[in-house]
């Protein structure tokens, strides 16, 4: 007995062992510390950053940094991607620059390592640099990070930060953007050069009282007082303005409905799971008239809600009902995809989270739909009376079945 | 055909719980076998190896005997073992379901439907390149891991059956949890506000889902708290059942924690990770495929096997896997090289856009089919699927022995 206890004890080690082993990507906390600096001043034609590098903390990226700016590469590379209350990151030299750059500029973009180090943080101001998923992918694009983002720490290698100049990159940041996060209006790097104290004082910069940038939206208020979209409550705002809540409304009426004809029609009249269907459609048919832009995305989405949602009632009394649920299952994932791309414009920190737990949710509902189709019969009519919702692999009650059917034999 | 009880006397090896002393008195019914070769090479097969490379290159990496990046040897490497494992085990699935009619009459949805939805949305993709086919490729690159937990799940659940161990519902919806726990800690890592956008072959600049960036503490410590859970529930089944939980059940549970978690300590292991699931997934694929050709209703089986019967059945064996090695191994080629090379050709699109839009095309197929083609209803696949090597190639009886 005590093997016994003793074995499964084991188990339980083994398990909580492994729980024990993941503690270690929890991700670290640290101080960083400034090394001694030189001076990027980055004039962008939103106005200008001033940031301190770190050849200390990270000599190869600082010296790459330091080689492209003299060289004038970064000279004319957008912003190209900005994030609010996260971060604004300067683009590629390779890809980014507003003319193609040079070939000895090129030539100074090479691999870096990952200059990573245990003090590491990533607070607001820091310049963090960009990489791909290999950690030596790193050769120009860098980000000024706007909030503090202890996630980038041990992950990203930060370089430098923001002495002077806060405002512009904060307003960088909260650039209208589209749904890849590039700015709708064109902002880029005027010139970037590193120099030292004494040519620091000698420039004449604007650090800050942000440009508004041409393309960029301008709010009007209640009041008629007019401002550029420059700060972040002036961005959501912005951003806010796009949402149709009646729109919404529709479309979340269209997927509920169309989820309830699918998950319900294996225990109601097909005719029942049919008329579930055609409300779904109706509301999401109200969707289509209720959106006005010409959103051929948003639109395909709609229509497909209502076409699939229609083609589930028409059929509903006519074929097998697992055609019927798995139609009103497509209208529900095109709804749901419409009602994503309704958002995508306003999208607020939850917009992701919402998609990724509705995309789940459709998954796991898929795995009903398997049950379904598997048997046209449903439920209890055969030995397998607990039918898993997801394994690919689907073994239920395995012994007893075993045993019945070697007993037969 | 002698096989199917002749086996299951010949490789039993779990003796009777809990029978009481009234079996004693009956014919004792046989069992199944607890592993389809031997608790090694299952181990190995349903991710034993993962882990054992995993452990290795890890080594590796901490000695210095390499920098743990996706070198262009590594890369090579995977792409060969892509070849011979990972392409066929989707060429595996589509013959499953397109050579029997009775999968076909069962599962006409899957079977007809859905291709012609996923072809109108990779043709849909091809025409809007930037648009359309980074999302259709996004959706399978999400869905792809979640496949990978469910197939961990159903390969645990299958050990649990082949032991006899009786999961409790407790337990059973740990084990959900924990292995989905997994997934999705994995997805918000991945998709984070802030990650970059990446390429899928020739499919550029997958749009990131923006999870925020605090879920992905929240999601990590849940999984934490679910492995304890999980293991609680198992100390708990154990005791209900006056039995220890079958040590191979968490070999595949942990092989997915090493895929979806300890991946970012190595790098190059991440090349090989669909390979794994592949291997896992070919090892059942194999053994139920050919039970299935031999498959006999009940009652209908002969407990005597002669040595000659013995080498017919590995011949038998032999020739079937050859054909059926064969076929798949050539029908990925089909899905995933030559069928792409050939579209491009006859369409003028670039052909590596095409090969990122093809592969997600038949993976999105890939897992709607494997959700269906494995249900128990069928006593073809229940039978198969607690099959043996010792069911395909039986001993001979004693009384055959020429001695």
């Amino acid at each position: 007995m005590t093997l016994v206890v003793g074995r499964r004890t084991s188990i339980a080690l083994v398990i909580g062992a492994l729980a024990a082993s993941m503690l270690t990507f929890a991700p670290p906390a640290a101080a960083q510390t400034n090394g001694d600096a030189t001076i990027l001043v980055l004039r962008t034609n939103a106005g200008d950053i001033v940031a301190d590098l770190w050849p200390d903390t990270a000599p190869e990226t600082v010296a790459q940094i330091t080689a492209l700016a003299q060289a004038g590469a970064y000279d004319g590379v957008r912003w190209f991607r900005v994030i609010p209350d996260f971060i604004a990151q300067v683009g590629l030299v390779e890809t980014e620059r507003r003319t193609p750059a040079t070939a000895e500029q090129l030539a100074l973009a090479r691999n870096l390592p990952l200059e990573l180090n245990d003090n590491d943080s990533h607070d607001r101001g820091v310049l963090s640099m960009a990489r791909l998923d290999d950690p030596l992918s790193g050769t120009s694009s860098f980000s000024v990070v706007v909030a503090d983002s202890p996630h980038l720490d041990g992950v990203y290698a930060p370089f430098g930060k923001v002495r002077d100049g806060m405002e512009i990159a904060d307003a960088i940041s909260v650039l209208q953007r589209d749904g890849n996060d590039r700015p709708i209006a064109d902002a880029f790097v005027v010139s970037a050069r590193v120099v030292d104290e004494a040519g620091l004082a000698a420039m004449n910069l604007n650090t800050d009282s942000p440009v508004v940038l041409p393309g960029q939206v301008v709010v009007t208020d209640a009041a008629g007082n007019t401002a550029a979209g420059n700060t972040v409550e002036q961005s959501r705002s912005v951003r806010s303005q796009g949402r149709d809540n009646n729109l919404v409304i529709s479309l979340l009426a269209s997927l509920l409905l169309a989820i309830a004809a699918f998950v319900t029609s294996s225990r109601v009249p097909a005719r029942t799971t049919g008329a579930i269907a055609l409300f779904s459609a109706l509301a999401a048919a109200a969707g289509l008239m209720l959106q006005t832009d010409a959103d051929a995305a948003l639109l395909g989405a709609l229509a497909a809600g209502v076409l699939f949602g229609v083609a589930a009632f028409v059929t509903s009394g006519m074929i097998d009902h697992r055609f019927s649920s798995a139609l009103a299952l497509l209208g529900a994932f095109g709804i749901g995809f419409g009602l994503y791309l309704e958002m995508v414009p306003t999208s607020s920190e939850y917009t992701g989270l919402i998609f990724f737990a509705g995309f789940f949710i459709f998954l796991r509902l898929l795995s009903r739909f398997e049950a379904v189709t598997a048997s046209p019969t449903p439920a209890k009519a055969t030995t397998t009376t607990d039918a898993p919702a997801d394994p690919a692999v689907d073994v239920t009650a395995p012994s007893a079945r075993a045993q019945a059917t070697i007993s037969a034999n | 055909m002698p096989i199917l009880s002749a086996a299951m006397t010949a490789v039993s090896e779990r003796p009777a719980a809990s029978d009481g002393g009234e079996q004693a008195a009956k014919p004792v019914a046989p069992k199944q076998a607890a592993y389809y070769v031997s608790p090694v090479v299952d181990a190995v097969a349903v991710g034993g190896l993962s882990i054992l490379v995993w452990f290795v290159l890890y080594l590796g990496f901490q000695m210095g005997w390499h920098d743990g990046l996706r070198s262009a040897g590594v890369i090579s490497l995977g792409a060969t073992m892509v070849w011979i494992i990972n392409w066929p085990h989707f060429a595996a699935t589509a013959t499953r379901l397109y050579t029997s009619a009775e999968n076909r009459r069962q599962f006409p949805v899957t079977t007809y439907v859905v291709p012609i939805i996923l072809l109108a949305g990779a043709i849909i993709a091809l025409q809007n390149p930037t648009s359309v086919a980074p999302w259709f490729v996004k959706i399978f690159l999400i869905w792809s891991p979640y496949h990978f937990s469910g197939q961990t799940i159903g390969v645990a659940m299958l050990y649990a059956g082949r032991h006899g161990f009786k999961v409790s519902p407790e337990m059973r919806r740990a084990l959900n949890w924990f292995v989905y726990a997994t997934y999705i800690n994995l997805q918000a890592k991945t998709e984070q506000v802030g990650s970059l956008p990446s390429d899928f072959w020739g499919v550029r600049e997958m749009p990131i889902i923006g999870i925020p960036q605090w879920v992905v503490p929240i999601s990590f410590w849940a999984m934490v708290g679910l492995a304890i859970v999980l293991a609680l529930t198992v100390v708990d089944a154990s005791n209900k059942g006056n039995r220890n939980m079958p040590w191979i059940m968490a070999v595949p549970v942990l092989a997915q924690v090493v895929w979806f978690h300890m991946v970012t300590d190595v790098r190059s292991f991440a090349e090989f990770v669909p390979m794994f699931h592949s291997l896992q997934y070919l090892f059942l694929a194999w053994f139920i495929q050919m039970s299935e050709w031999d498959y006999q209703p009940e009652g209908e089986v002969d407990p005597a096997v002669s040595r000659a019967a013995q080498r017919e059945a590995v011949r038998r064996l032999i020739t079937r896997t050859a054909m059926w090695g064969a076929w798949i191994f050539v029908l990925g080629g089909i899905l995933f090289r030559w069928g792409p090379r050939a579209v491009s050709s006859m369409s003028g699109l670039e052909y590596l856009l095409v090969v990122g839009v093809f592969t997600a095309t038949v993976q999105i197929h890939h897992f709607f089919v494997d959700g269906v083609i494995w249900k128990l209803r069928n006593p073809r696949v229940r039978a198969a699927l607690y099959t043996s090597i010792g069911q395909l190639v039986p001993s001979p009886s004693a009384s055959d022995d020429p001695a």
